[in-house]
């Protein structure tokens, strides 16, 4: 089918005298991995949940496979959500909740179990299909939520803060097997996160949303190479920001020339820490004073402080083959590769 | 440790009374005096003569506990599903029927029930009737009707606290797997306040099993419930073994019927598909 898997057209979610979320569009395609990043209050649960239609959108339509489904509630909607608190039936077995939905959707007993032990191999539970949940880690009870709206056959899973509650360990762990879950069955997710690790490792998709809005929408590498406003940047990654003055189109700094439209005014220039070199054959390269250096494990961090005080975060790999050093208090000279180089709103 | 003066309390003026109440069964009335004897011969004489009246008590709470609890859920749901705001005004108006107290309640469906009460008056007046209803007062409806409205705010409570314990997510997530809202509260809400149902059974079926006083108020002359015999076993007739012995009894009987409803909403409610 053409067209978009979901589309959004000026949704919008007003409480009482709270803008949650400001009319928006977004369209989704079908196998995409999506993330809803912003931090937390932005609108992104109030979104995902007008997306699975468990809230009515003040304003816009919402179509999915080219139906309009705005006014369908969740048990008709093609769409499973795996909640924050996952939500799991707390009198049924790890069995029973997955089986619940083919239950309930009629499907015959004997596809039930069938489906069932289909899901509990794919999500490594076959060990605890007959214990209830309370019985379960933290990681286990994710598994069954996720095998529970799974085993429905979703176009499209939703997913809120899915790893949030888990520590760090089980976490990464989690993001791998989402990962592979994604690819093995090819569906089209949509999670919602204020982890812009997390978004980066797991989606082919970022939606960056502030405040209600969205403020920028690409791949991992797009939005993290080239973000597209001061927020972006800071919340995506480490980044360092120098002011500088746009003229005529240009961003005059460090002794080169930045190609950056627009009018004329204060901006910030953008660059990773791990885009800045030691290299003085940079055609942009800027002079200041290496601060500190600190070893970090696979990479080291520098801070240098320029002539005007601003500090620079530089990040080098600290393997074997990596160079010499300069003293701390010793004179360098940073290069920034242009292309490396983002023009922001200050 | 910490509760060593409950179980004391609780010994002192529990435990021990119905002890003694126990040993007192076996013992005889002889020449007007109690007298300590090992014999199940007040137990036998229950049995003969009193049979009747205890399953008729059991069967009398046995539907007031049902009705109860089936009307205290409805209600319950209400307020903590439907009503939003209004639901707290819904919770007020039930509580304060507590503060009516127990004889009011009586004497005030004593003047509703009557001949001339307003129920008859309403349905005259609306045209269902040409006669008022006699059956109404002075009956085991008139029983069930009081101790119903009675136990209502007691069952109310428990249920209550029983759903405000469940949370949203699980609800949502079976809307989202597809379940209407009937199979929502039947699949989800129901097991999980298992024990505050039942909670709410059992107080709404032991208070009108002991009670004496409702049924000889609005009951009428043909109803008697096993509250009255005991009374009258004791106060009427002096003779404490033969009313201790009947109260053991019904004691046992609720202690079986409550353990055949906790069972059976166990079996009901524990999901049993899919192994
Ligand atoms: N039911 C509600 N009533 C009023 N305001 C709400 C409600 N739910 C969310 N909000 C507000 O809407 C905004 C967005 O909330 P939410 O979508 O949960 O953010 P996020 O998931 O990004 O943390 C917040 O400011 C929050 O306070
Ligand atoms: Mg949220």
């Amino acid at each position: 089918m053409s067209g978009p898997l979901l589309r959004l057209d000026t949704i919008s979610k007003t409480y009482r005298d709270v803008t949650a979320v400001h009319p928006l569009d977004l369209e989704v395609g079908r196998g995409d991995f999506l993330a809803l990043l912003g931090p937390s209050g932005c609108g992104k649960t109030t979104l995902l949940r007008m997306i699975g239609g468990f809230l009515p959108p003040t304003t816009g339509r919402v179509e999915i496979e080219g139906r309009d489904v705005t006014a369908l509630g969740p048990e008709k909607r093609n769409t499973n959500m795996v909640f924050q608190g996952y939500g799991l039936f707390p009198h049924m077995t790890v069995a029973q909740n997955i089986g619940y939905g083919p239950k309930i959707a009629g499907r015959d007993p004997e596809q039930i179990d069938l489906d069932v032990v289909r899901m509990l191999n794919l999500v490594h539970l076959n060990a605890v299909a007959d214990r209830l949940p309370a019985a379960l880690s933290g990681g286990q009870q994710q598994r069954v939520a996720l095998a529970r709206a799974l085993v429905m056959r979703p176009a499209i899973l939703l997913l809120d803060e899915p790893l949030a509650a888990l520590d760090l360990k089980l976490r990464k762990a989690m993001q791998d097997e989402l990962k592979a879950l994604h690819k093995a069955i090819g569906g089209t997710f949509i999670f919602v996160t204020h982890d812009q690790g997390e978004a980066i490792d797991l989606a082919n998709r970022i939606v960056i949303m502030e405040a209600g809005r969205i403020v920028q929408q690409g791949t991992p590498e797009d939005v993290y190479r080239r973000p597209a406003s001061r927020f972006v940047a800071s919340f995506v990654g480490d980044a360092n920001m120098l002011p500088a003055r746009r003229v005529g189109a240009e961003v005059a700094i460090g002794g080169g020339r930045l190609p950056a439209p627009g009018v004329d005014g204060d901006v910030l220039v953008v660059i990773r820490p791990d885009d800045v070199t030691l290299d003085a054959t940079c055609p942009i390269g800027l002079d200041g004073t290496l601060a500190e250096c600190r070893f970090m494990g696979p990479y080291q961090r520098l801070t240098v402080t320029l002539a005007d005080g601003t500090q620079v975060i530089v990040h080098r790999p600290s393997g074997a083959d990596a160079a010499p050093l300069p003293g701390v208090g010793d004179a360098v000279r940073l290069g920034l590769p242009p292309a490396a180089c983002s023009v922001v709103a200050p | 440790m910490g509760l060593t003066p409950a179980f004391a309390v609780f010994g002192v003026f529990f435990a021990l009374p119905m002890a003694y109440l126990l040993v007192v069964t076996f013992w005889r009335i002889r020449r007007y005096r109690l007298t300590p004897d090992f014999t199940f011969a007040n137990y036998q004489n229950v049995y003969g003569d009193y049979l009747h009246a205890l399953v008729f008590t059991i069967v009398i709470a046995f539907v007031i506990a049902c009705i109860t609890t089936l009307l205290a859920f409805a209600i319950a749901y209400l307020i903590r599903f439907r009503s939003g705001l209004f639901g707290q005004v819904i919770l007020l108006s039930a509580l304060a029927t507590l503060f009516g107290g127990y004889l009011v309640k009586i004497y005030a469906w004593k003047a509703m029930l009557g001949a001339q009460g307003s129920v008859n008056l309403l349905l005259i007046t609306l045209g269902l009737i040409d006669q008022p209803i006699e059956w109404l007062l002075y009956s085991p409806t008139a029983v069930i009707l009081t101790l119903v409205h009675f136990m209502l705010p007691f069952a109310l409570l428990p249920i209550l606290a029983g759903l405000r314990g469940i949370s949203e997510a699980p609800l949502e997530a079976a809307r989202d797997l597809g379940a209407g809202p009937w199979r929502i509260t039947k699949d989800i809400v129901l097991p999980q306040c298992r024990t505050s149902l039942f909670a709410a059974f059992t107080l709404s079926f032991l208070i009108p099993a002991g009670d004496y006083v409702t049924p000889r108020l609005v009951g009428g002359t043909e109803t008697f419930m096993v509250g009255n015999f005991i009374e009258n076993l004791f106060i009427g007739r002096m003779n404490a073994p033969m009313g201790a012995a009947l109260a053991f009894s019904t004691l046992l009987a609720c202690a079986l019927v409550l353990l055949f409803v906790n069972w059976l909403l166990k079996r009901v409610f524990t999901p049993k598909w899919g192994h």
